[in-house]
């Protein structure tokens, strides 16, 4: 009977912790509604909304709802595509940033940039974005997927990262257009800054898809725990498996960098911090750490509004400085483990 | 009944044969013991058998239809596998990876939680791993780990259990331990067969042993007939002293092909 009480407690356990992280999403967004450089009390926002009308109303609807929706659906992505490269190539330290994908995504849009698609089709920045992502996917599992080493894994991701790199910069550097370039520099740093309600039309669906086809991993994610000759004997269909998390992850992270740049670190972290919470459990993990990635998406959005610098803090800089100490901390961990 | 059988499977992976005409069936309710030296292609044998790898030539069949055929789920509910090593790659609790045996159940049943909670205490129980229960796999010593993956696969409740050197590197008491599981097993469903190197474990507890070396089966029938000193010394090139014990063959090798003295 207290096997059964233990087991009942687990599944408690596991919705307390949805419904927190879930609280913390609403506040955090409404927070992100009403706080900014220009200050807006609930009383005026309200009054806003409710005329219809003036400075106030323009501000919220076209400036920090997209925003804020942005950075809800842009964590939620980073974080349970984290989560479920994790699962997939059963590995800690594969993160969308850290291995090349949001790099190639990145090169992507940028690709589709400067052939000038993206202004006779707007969604061809999204699509650029995905297939970038798909393809580095596709590379790394290639390079790396077969064996879970960390090594490899690293290796394979630093290639990626460097290569794609090297090539957006390249396409800077044959920019006719020095301001152009200069823009994209900043977007690439990631940014929420300047996102209109376009931006949210664009990204918001394809991640919305990318997020339900990475959340029905689940079962697959927790078979591979045992490796994947025992997983196709649980009767996981490995390729099927493999199929929804390359399309899932590249729908998330296409989308995401394509709107607001690359924001690093946020699929390694959330994960990582939430993964003993669901008793390391790959399956349960990843519907937490969509919660947790837009939970920390949205406070570092909110915070880059308040730390000045000239030109506003980028996004994707201050998940980097709290991220990147994070990542060694994670290194030495697992050096020690060994 | 499940019944799993192969006919003159052939796999060759960059010019080499790894396995030569593989014949044999299983699944009558005894326990099988697949014996051979390093690198005869045991696992990739029972790989083949599972249909996670496609022979080059041959055929495999479950319940008389090639498995390649079968959808993995089908597969899964008929045949469980213990892989080399048991591998865990997440530090799960011992609890949470029997409990992912159910996977191969199939979806259907899977919504009933009363239902999956006696079978995950029955396969425990069994296996007198109630005291480890909560225990991480990853800190499990060798022994209790095959223990774990031998409930999750009770907790598949597949009929036919393919088991890759389930005691190798065990103490000889968690080594009879597991050969006694699978004895149970037997009795309670179908059939088992297991990857073994201890050639007197093998012939105390397996009615049927399958020889095997450079990728074909030398011999397969009953331990006696199996484990010759023709045999013994063609395939392992030892020279071995036979006696029978209980009408089971008992082996001390004693003497290398080189002609050292043990």
């Amino acid at each position: 009977m207290i096997e059964k009480d233990k087991n009942k407690s687990d599944e408690i356990n596991y919705f307390i912790l949805i419904a927190v992280l879930s609280g913390l999403v609403l506040i955090l967004f409404t927070s992100s509604i009403f706080l900014g450089t220009t200050s807006i009390s609930i009383k005026k926002s309200l009054s806003a909304v409710s005329a219809l009308e003036g400075l106030y109303l323009t501000i919220i609807l076209e400036l920090r709802l997209p925003r804020a929706i942005l950075a809800l659906f842009m964590g939620a992505a980073l974080g349970i595509s984290g989560a479920a490269l994790q699962g997939l190539l059963r590995n800690p330290l594969a993160e969308p940033g850290l291995i090349g994908v949001s790099g190639a995504s990145a090169l992507g849009s940028v690709i589709v940039f400067y052939t000038g698609l993206s202004v006779s089709y707007s969604f061809a920045l999204p699509v650029g974005g995905m297939t970038g992502a798909a393809l580095s996917i596709l590379l790394l599992y290639f390079l790396a997927g077969k064996d879970p080493s960390i090594l490899k894994l690293i290796l394979a991701g630093v290639a990626i990262n460097t290569l794609t790199g090297a090539l957006t910069v390249l396409a800077l550097n044959l920019s006719p257009n020095p301001y152009a370039a200069y823009e994209v520099f900043f977007w690439l740093l990631g940014s929420l800054e300047n996102t209109s309600v376009n931006h949210v039309f664009l990204a918001a669906p394809c991640i919305c898809v990318g997020l339900i086809i990475l959340a029905t991993t689940g079962r697959g994610l927790d078979a591979l725990t045992l490796g994947e000759d025992v997983a196709r004997s649980l009767g996981v269909g490995l390729r099927n498996l493999q199929a929804r998390i390359i399309l899932g992850t590249a729908l998330c992270v296409g989308a995401s960098v394509s709107v607001a740049g690359v924001v690093g670190f946020v699929g390694l972290i959330v994960p990582h911090l939430l993964r003993p919470a669901v008793g390391h459990s790959p399956g349960r993990l990843l519907i937490v750490s969509g919660l947790g990635g837009a939970t920390l998406t949205l406070a570092a959005d909110i915070s880059v509004r308040f730390i000045a610098t000239g030109q506003g803090l980028q996004l994707g800089v201050l998940t980097a400085l709290l991220g990147a100490p994070f990542f060694i901390l994670l290194v030495f961990k697992l050096r020690e483990d060994d | 009944m499940t019944h799993l059988s192969a006919k003159d499977v052939n796999l060759k992976r960059s010019g080499r044969n790894i396995l030569k005409n593989i014949s044999l069936s299983l699944g009558s309710g005894e326990l099988v013991g697949l014996i051979g030296p390093n690198g005869a292609g045991k696992t990739t044998l029972l790989k083949v058998l599972l249909g996670l790898i496609e022979p080059t030539s041959g055929l495999v069949q479950l319940n008389n239809i090639p498995i390649s055929k079968v959808s993995r789920k089908s597969v899964a509910s008929h045949i469980g596998y213990l892989a080399q090593g048991s591998p865990c790659h997440w530090p799960l609790t011992v609890e949470k990876v029997v409990e992912l045996g159910y996977l191969s159940r199939g979806k259907a049943r899977n919504n009933d939680i009363a239902s999956k909670l006696s079978l995950l205490n029955q396969a425990i129980n069994k296996l007198g791993l109630s005291s480890l229960r909560h225990r991480l796999v990853p800190t499990l010593s060798g022994g209790e780990r095959t223990l774990t993956m031998i409930a999750r696969c009770l907790m598949g409740g597949s009929p036919l259990l393919l088991a890759d050197e389930p005691i190798t590197g065990l103490d000889p008491g968690h080594q009879v331990d597991v050969m006694s599981n699978f004895l149970d097993h037997i009795s309670e469903i179908n059939g088992v067969v297991a990857v073994l190197h201890d050639l007197n474990i093998a012939a105390q507890y397996c009615d049927r042993l399958i020889l095997m070396d450079q990728g074909a089966i030398v011999s397969d029938g009953h331990p006696k007939d199996v484990l010759t000193s023709k045999n013994l010394i063609e395939v392992y090139g030892i020279v071995a002293d036979i006696s029978l014990k209980d009408g089971r063959p008992l082996v001390i090798g004693h003497r290398g092909r080189g002609g050292h003295d043990f």
